[in-house]
């Protein structure tokens, strides 16, 4: 019963623009107070994985990210459902979520030794390489506009800078004011950028988010996300990444899932009109990464995020040691939530199917109705995260900035690149440098480090290199 | 070049060029990365607009973009916020709801103000009950 109704909880959260499962799973803390241990734990769980697939459902017909871990499920979902195949995508979203959980169950359950050792190993050169990794993916992302890609690629980096300098925490660029303090928004900014921008470019427009009538199948959907194992496996193997890694979470699984399967498309130029998947891709990522970012949580009590530290904080209300005495000390505990956890992503994945369709008929709703409710929406997440009216403001000015986006084909999608992992980069950047004494050469004398290194020069000259060699 | 383009340029432009500036002004530490990203953007910057000139001046340039948004559309989502922070988010979203499908030229008004009151009943019942955000009350009902 929990679990039905955690999952009901999460999906209509999710479903909310700007709540994500961040604030699903801090709301739902204190309704575990009086349950059974494992029921607890189940229960958030539950919360959780639903949050995280109903954050696509606004992504997918609205063009308005449900949360941040969803961000990259509207460049591809939101053009699927303007081509009428909205339940195609919905379906799409829906599969490859319960994937992603999937893979993510089978990593915590058989391969959470393995991957605790490989977490132990990385350091702050190893997490700046991995930033320097994820944003080397702005050219791809720029596609033709490698110019204006890179530029806002650094205005990004640039807007991420805003706050406190993450090692000797002096206020920088935040013009007095303690709102500033905090950083920018990355979810208000997100909202503004292609909620309500694609607000104005469908209040230019008559008729609905759908050119055509019609939704398209949802078992559509799932028959072209299982033709694409290749997709599946690599996304998945993202989602783990980022999950067991501390700090790197949905907010970067999903947009590193989405560029790393357009560059081993042989054909990056339909991402961003539809391509199945750009959907399957982020989806897949993003539910592995919250089952993966479990991982160190149970195994090393530390929390890889500020959802997974409300998790640490519910196993210790309710008696659950982590850390090595999780799976010793526990007894059936450990292994009865490992069940739970398996049973919450069949729950999100029956419910889906259930509502899936329906939510997608949203972009059947005539523009001139659907576009202030957008709005409203938008409004609504941005303020509702951290109770802000600034928030607002920040999502009304970078509407207007998003739409001068869309009119001159700038690629939004490199601005949020670089907000996202500028203060990964930055800060794992200085502590390196601490450690090493000034030496720069700690990036390139550590193994795990010079490998990434290699693969991030390696990804970049690639696309240049090839039809030479094949000339 | 698009005059809106123009503007576009000069605010990315000047966004990085005031870091680079108050760059200055923080100890070495923090303010090596914000330096190095500032001058590389306005050297993207810089080489965006001369390919743009040159593109421009070979007749590359392609079609002026379509522009179709109307004032009135920014003015009443503007008007939207202030009005919010006023008279509050219940209020606001009522009154939008109704006006913004109309100025779009929605025909069924009828539709419109159910729609519009449902979902703020609906909006408000899940935020403030459910969920327990305390939405924004509106200055002016605080001053009273």
């Amino acid at each position: 019963m929990y679990l039905v109704l955690g999952t009901a909880v999460g999906m209509v959260i999710g479903a909310l623009p700007g709540l994500g499962p961040l604030f699903a799973v801090s709301l739902m803390l204190p309704l575990t107070f009086g349950m059974p241990a494992a029921t607890a734990i189940i229960f958030l769980t539950a919360v959780h994985a639903a949050t995280a697939y109903g954050d696509s459902f606004a992504s997918i017909v609205i063009n308005t990210p449900g949360g941040v871990g969803s961000v990259a499920s509207c460049w591809d979902g939101y053009p699927m459902a303007q081509k009428g195949q909205a339940g195609v995508a919905m379906g799409i979203s829906t599969l490859g979520s319960f994937l992603g959980g999937i893979i993510g169950w089978i990593s915590l359950v058989v391969l959470s030794p393995v991957l605790i050792w490989f977490a132990l190993k990385m350091g702050p050169p190893e997490y700046f390489m991995v930033a320097l990794l994820a944003l080397s993916l702005i050219s791809l992302a720029a596609g033709e506009q490698v110019l204006k890609g890179l530029l806002l690629g650094g205005i990004g980096l640039l807007l991420s800078f805003v706050g406190r300098d993450p090692i000797t925490a002096e206020a920088r660029f935040t013009f007095g004011s303690l709102y500033l303090e905090d950083g920018v928004p990355l979810a208000s900014v997100v909202l503004g950028l292609f909620a309500l921008s694609q607000v104005l470019v469908l209040a230019g427009k008559t008729g609905s988010i759908s050119q055509v009538r019609g939704i398209g199948k949802v078992w559509e959907g799932f028959r072209l996300a299982l033709r694409l194992p290749g997709t599946i496996l690599r996304a998945g193997l993202v989602g783990i990444g980022m999950g067991i890694l501390p700090a790197l979470g949905l907010s970067s699984a999903n947009v590193v899932a989405y560029f790393i399967e357009k560059r081993f498309s042989k054909h990056p130029e339909t991402f961003g009109t539809g391509e199945p998947r750009g959907l399957l891709a982020p989806e897949i990522a993003k539910n592995a990464c919250i089952v993966g970012d479990l991982i160190p949580t149970f195994t090393l009590g530390i929390p890889g995020s500020s959802v997974t530290a409300i998790f640490l904080a519910a196993m210790v209300i309710h008696g659950i040691q982590p850390g090595a005495e999780f799976f010793s000390g526990s007894g059936a505990l450990a292994y009865t939530i490992f069940a739970g956890i398996l049973l919450a992503q069949f729950s999100f994945f029956a419910m889906g199917l259930l509502f899936a369709r329906q939510f997608a008929k949203v972009a059947l709703i005539p523009n001139a109705l659907l576009a202030p409710m957008i709005v409203v929406l938008s409004f609504m997440g941005s303020f509702a995260l951290r109770g802000r009216f600034q928030d607002v403001v920040v999502t009304f000015i970078f509407g207007i900035i998003g739409y001068l986006f869309v009119v001159f084909e700038y690629p939004a999608t490199c601005l949020v690149l670089g907000l996202v992992l500028g203060n990964l980069m930055e800060a794992n950047f200085q502590r390196s440098i601490l450690i090493s004494g000034g030496e720069y050469s700690i990036f390139f004398t550590r193994p795990i480090s010079l490998g990434l290194f290699i693969l991030t020069v390696g990804l970049i000259a690639a696309p240049h290199i090839k039809p030479r060699l094949k000339s | 070049m698009k005059r809106l383009e123009v503007l576009l340029f000069v605010i990315l432009g000047g966004f990085a060029a005031t870091f680079l500036f108050l760059s200055r002004e923080y100890n070495s530490t923090a303010a090596l990365f914000p330096k190095l990203i500032a001058i590389a953007s306005l050297v993207f910057l810089a080489a965006g607009i001369a390919v743009d000139r040159i593109e421009g001046r070979r007749g590359n340039s392609g079609s002026d973009p379509e522009f179709g948004l109307r004032p009135s559309i920014l003015f009443l989502q503007a008007g939207y916020v202030v009005v919010i922070y006023l008279i509050g988010f219940f209020a606001a979203t009522v009154l939008y709801l109704i006006i913004a499908p109309i100025q779009l030229r929605y025909e069924r008004w009828g539709v419109a103000i159910g729609t519009s009151v449902v979902l703020t009943v609906a909006l408000v019942v899940s935020f403030m009950w459910l969920f327990d955000i305390q939405l924004p009350p509106g200055a002016i009902w605080e001053m009273l």
